[in-house]
């Protein structure tokens, strides 16, 4: 089976090889059930050389499983799996060029550092001089000259992470996949082995595919953002694109600290429409598109796009009045609560990033609140996403 | 506390402070065995029952030791009273002892290699399977002979294998002639290989359950064919189970009676059937006790021999070289 699938990489590779344009990863139409489950939906994408993609999605939402298939240690149940101009469907995880950096690093325990590293080699096949040279090579890589002979037990944390990832990229594959391999570590270490990965990765120049729930780790490390939810591709776009674009509600969920008010749709104009929320019509720029008057949607505002002003703003600035419920000091910002009565007793969360050159509110106090027209960004109310798990963190705090 | 006490006390003067002192006695007792603080010396005082049966077994083991330097008078057919060395003579040149202490170490040797042989697919299967119903059917199947006992066991392979047995009759049946499997050492091998698997594999269950999964498939990830997996990295890392149930599977054989005794059929007798016979056929106690220290230093020092190989601390955690990971 493994021969007969190589023989035919073979061929399509030869037939393909002239093609510059071939991306070093092509997923098509890949779905994956277990029993009743479909855990992956029909996912395509593609992948360019030297891209770094981050998969972010909520726990269960087919990431690990699609990565996986990729690495071969699943089988799609159905679609079709391109490596570097190759198919690999009949390719068992060994025959494929990729480096997996797992969960739990996976790191050999009965072997030194230097002996993990050198293992891929040996296994490959490579003559010993030059295991020798690239081990030393790979060390120096990750930083760790002169750890090459302790223990996996004997080295830190942060160590262990750096000679899972030397291990997985010692032998040049084609492909590294990162399977939440920072997940376990605290905060500080993973913000450090973060740009580490990313450093690497640019280095090398690897095409590099990261599964992560953390949305701050896929801002940080990526060149492209596929967001997943319930096995599907929810959006797939350059990092600032998911951010300040996002394409539903999911995602615009999913990002940031966001406020949703639900509305109903009054007019609709060109990219934009004006909708009913409570009392009040605002207008907002329309992120879904096709939505006709009458339409149940709700409407999206970044925290950090609200604002407090003293007077009236001039024109783009809509503002409506609001009574502060909740102030939390969170060091570099403070992060406040406010309930708007004219929006039908909504909550808003808006970002005071600079709180030395403003005054701080007080609990009880109204203010006046202002956003730019353009950032109301206004989606389709599916009853499907609206559920509160599209929000992690934070969420806690509403009431 | 106090007034709990008193409470309890209810009857005259001399029933109250008896009532007191019965359960002040019991509080020390309780403060005795229980104590809320532990002295340097407590955790000691837990091993003692341990030590004490351990002990016992010393002090039969010396006693052994006495009797194996008195031969056996033939005309009283008592031991005669005189300290001699002529029993062990006898066991290290008599060529039947010799005999029978190398056919005993060699089917230790080709049961514990069977054994494992078998065990180690088995306890693999059983701990990696996803399928809980298989992983029950599995460990029943490995406890029903379990819970049989050697002897039944013994005679269930006396009816299979036997001259008239079910393996010989479905022989027949395609005209081919009986086979004398009992009576034989192979048939001792057989007997002992199937009655020593459930010991290895629950040895070696522990040591497959702490390999986790993510370190075989990293090893397929990154080059490594199954066999090649197999041998780099799930056996190494198994060692310490490997060990653990090689120790025990031959020292259990080395010192088996009932399966030569049954399916040996007098002529593939190990050591403790010689002991056995010294002692109830001959009446030669001496002879027997010698036997039996030579036994006992010849299981220890191969435990001894394979931990000193090993390393002891391999049934602590696996921090040991690998052979096959040199550079």
């Amino acid at each position: 089976m493994p021969r007969e699938g190589k023989e035919v990489g073979v061929t399509v590779a030869k037939a393909q090889g002239g093609d510059a344009a071939e991306p070093m990863v092509r997923v098509e139409k890949v779905s994956k059930r277990f029993d009743s489950v479909l855990a992956v939906a029909e996912v395509d994408f593609t992948l360019e050389k030297g891209a770094f993609l981050t998969i972010l999605g909520p726990s269960g939402c087919g990431k690990t499983t699609l990565l996986r298939m990729i690495a071969g240690f699943i089988e799609p149940t159905a679609g079709e799996i391109w490596i570097h101009g190759r198919p690999v469907g009949d390719l068992p995880p060994y025959r494929r060029s990729i480096g997996m950096v797992f969960q739990k690093l996976a790191l050999f325990p009965h072997m030194t550092a230097a002996q993990n590293i050198a293992y891929p080699l040996r296994m490959r096949g490579f003559p010993r001089d030059e295991i020798g040279e690239r081990v030393a090579r790979y060390l120096r890589l990750v930083r760790l000259e002169g750890l090459g002979e302790r223990r996996i037990h004997e080295l830190s944390g942060g160590q262990q992470q750096r000679v899972a990832i030397a291990r997985a990229l010692v032998f040049e594959p084609d492909l590294l996949l990162l399977d939440e391999p920072l997940a376990a570590l605290d905060r500080k270490l993973r913000q450090e082995m973060q740009l580490e990965f990313r450093r690497i990765q640019r280095e090398l120049g690897v095409t590099t595919i990261n599964v992560t729930h953390d949305q701050r780790e896929a801002l940080v490390m990526s060149d492209r953002i596929m967001v997943m939810d319930a096995g599907r591709v929810q959006q797939m776009a350059v990092p600032e694109t998911l951010y300040h674009r996002p394409e539903n509600r999911f995602v615009a969920g999913f990002l940031g600290l966001t406020n949703f008010l639900p509305g109903v749709v009054a007019e609709v104009g060109a990219g934009r429409a004006r909708i009913r929320i409570g009392e009040r019509l605002v207008e907002g720029r329309m992120a879904d598109p096709g939505i006709a008057a009458g339409t149940a949607v709700e409407a999206a505002v970044r925290a950090e796009r609200l604002r407090i002003f003293d007077e009236e703003p001039g024109a783009g600035w809509e503002t409506l009045e609001a009574e502060i419920l909740e102030v939390v000091f969170e060091g570099e910002r403070l992060v406040y609560s406010a309930r708007a009565e004219t929006f039908g007793d909504v909550v808003l969360r808006f970002v005071d990033a600079d709180p030395l050159r403003h005054r701080t509110h007080r609990p009880g106090e109204r203010v006046r609140l202002g956003w730019r027209s353009s950032d109301l960004m206004i989606f389709r109310a599916d009853p499907d996403t609206t559920r509160t798990a599209g929000q992690p963190e934070r969420e806690d705090n509403e009431p | 506390m106090k007034s709990c006490r008193a409470d309890i006390g209810t009857g005259g003067r001399s029933d109250r402070s008896f009532g007191l002192r019965l359960l002040d006695l019991a509080e020390s007792v309780r403060a005795g065995l229980f104590p809320a603080r532990f002295s340097v010396w407590t955790p000691y005082l837990y091993l003692l029952p341990a030590t004490l049966i351990t002990g016992i077994l010393a002090i039969g083991l010396a006693e052994m030791a006495e009797t194996s330097l008195h031969v056996l008078n033939r005309a009283t057919f008592r031991p005669d009273p005189a300290y001699t060395l002529a029993n062990y003579a006898a066991v290290l040149s008599k060529p039947v002892y010799l005999r029978i202490m190398l056919k005993t170490g060699f089917a230790a040797l080709l049961v514990t290699g069977f054994t494992l042989l078998l065990a180690f697919p088995y306890a693999y299967f059983l701990v990696r399977t996803p399928h809980a119903r298989l992983r029950r059917f599995l460990l029943v199947a490995l406890f029903l002979p379990f819970l049989l006992g050697q002897v039944i066991r013994a005679y269930g392979w006396l009816i299979v294998l036997g001259k008239q047995g079910l393996l010989n009759a479905a022989l027949a049946a395609i005209g081919l002639g009986p086979v004398s499997l009992i009576y034989t050492y192979g048939g001792v091998v057989l007997g002992l290989v199937q009655y020593m698997l459930p010991f290895a594999v629950l040895l070696l269950a522990p040591a497959l359950t702490a390999i986790p999964h993510e370190v075989e498939l990293a090893s397929h990830g990154l080059g490594a064919t199954p066999w090649r997996t197999f041998r780099h990295i799930v056996l190494p890392l198994a060692r310490p189970g490997l060990v653990a149930a090689g120790v025990v599977v031959f020292t259990l054989t080395v010192t088996d009676f009932a399966m030569p005794e049954i399916m040996g059929g007098g002529a593939n007798d190990f050591i403790a059937n010689a002991i056995y016979d010294a002692f109830f056929q001959l009446s030669d106690a001496g002879m027997g006790a010698a036997l039996g220290i030579v036994l006992t230093l010849f299981a220890s020092l191969i435990v001894a021999l394979a931990f000193l190989l090993v390393g002891v601390a391999t049934l602590g955690h696996g921090a040991q070289q690998d052979a096959g990971a040199g550079r």
